[in-house]
């Protein structure tokens, strides 16, 4: 490709360069490059130790939820005398119908929407 | 095992590259030991302030350990070292206005002693170009980038780097008529 460079102002440049050779710079660079690194670890132990105390206290809560869960899931919501009629309905005629049924129905409305 | 100081600084680049992308600290130390001079410089016409382009520096070599690890071509590290510089650069450039803090600067580089008058005299005449002409006047006459690699690496359109180089080139060639050579020295050189 064709340039048009002034070689005088090129030759300006290269007169203008000067030499760095001071170890302070690459002292300054590899400190911080440290400082970094320790700043890094801190921070994910924080956050490791946040994140464990937050599970601590929340695990009753897990616990429980997932005890309701068990409980509400599986129970059927309407009573159905006829043994064939229940087993036919028996995927939506439950906690878990339900559960789907809904989840089915906010994917269509937010498919719809957006 | 690590290697012993003597052996980092007889050491090839690309091996040094290839040991820093290993997490070798003290090959990464020689890397910026080695390249400190381009990057500086580059970041002084780029910035016109010798503060400034030292932090710049620095914080081209932090983001280059921090991606180190992404090198493909251990052989290629400079050039992947001049893209982090430029992009850092171009960072700064749209956070700040260089020409609203043009004088400033040059004002800070008179308390340096280590300005030679020539480096002094081409700030000053690069602090008068416009951000996006600076760049790509750095990259022509300071990286001796063609056209097409200072667009590819501004993200500028190859007319708009064409008209910025020839528009930048006449300016400086008028502030700095000074250090023309006579008529004749030139061929001779």
């Amino acid at each position: 490709m064709t340039m048009d460079r002034d070689p005088q102002l090129a030759s300006v440049f290269k007169n203008a360069e000067q030499k760095y050779s001071d170890e302070a710079f690459t002292t300054r660079v590899m400190s911080e490059v440290e400082s970094r690194r320790r700043r890094s670890i801190i921070a994910w132990s924080v956050a490791g130790l946040l994140l464990a105390i937050i599970a601590w206290f929340l695990v009753l809560v897990v616990q429980d939820t997932v005890f309701l869960l068990t409980q509400i899931l599986p129970a059927t919501i309407i009573d159905v005398d006829n043994r064939w009629v229940a087993r036919l309905l028996a995927p939506v005629n439950s906690g878990t119908g339900l559960f789907g049924l809904g989840a089915l129905g906010l994917w269509l409305a937010f498919r719809k929407l957006f | 095992m690590p290697l012993a100081q003597e052996q980092y600084s007889r050491s090839a680049e690309s091996l040094l590259v290839s040991l820093a992308r290993n997490g070798d600290r003290s090959a990464y130390t020689e890397l910026v030991r080695r390249r400190q001079t381009w990057v500086r410089n580059l970041m002084r016409r780029f910035s016109g302030d010798v503060t400034l382009a030292d932090d710049l520096a620095q914080i081209t070599f932090l983001q280059g350990w921090q991606n180190i690890r992404h090198v493909q071509r251990p052989g290629r590290f400079g050039a992947w070292l001049k893209r982090i510089a430029i992009n850092v650069w171009l960072q700064y450039l749209r956070k700040n206005d260089p020409l609203r803090q043009a004088d400033e600067h040059i004002d800070s580089n008179a308390m340096h002693n280590d300005v030679t008058g020539i480096g002094m005299d081409l700030d000053r005449a690069l602090a008068t170009l416009p951000g996006d002409v600076r760049v790509c006047i750095v990259l022509s006459y300071h990286e001796g980038m063609n056209h097409r690699e200072i667009a590819e690496h501004t993200d500028l359109p190859l007319g708009t780097v064409k008209s910025h180089v020839r528009r930048g080139t006449k300016r400086l060639q008028a502030l700095l008529s000074a250090y023309a050579l006579p008529p004749g020295e030139e061929k001779m050189k």
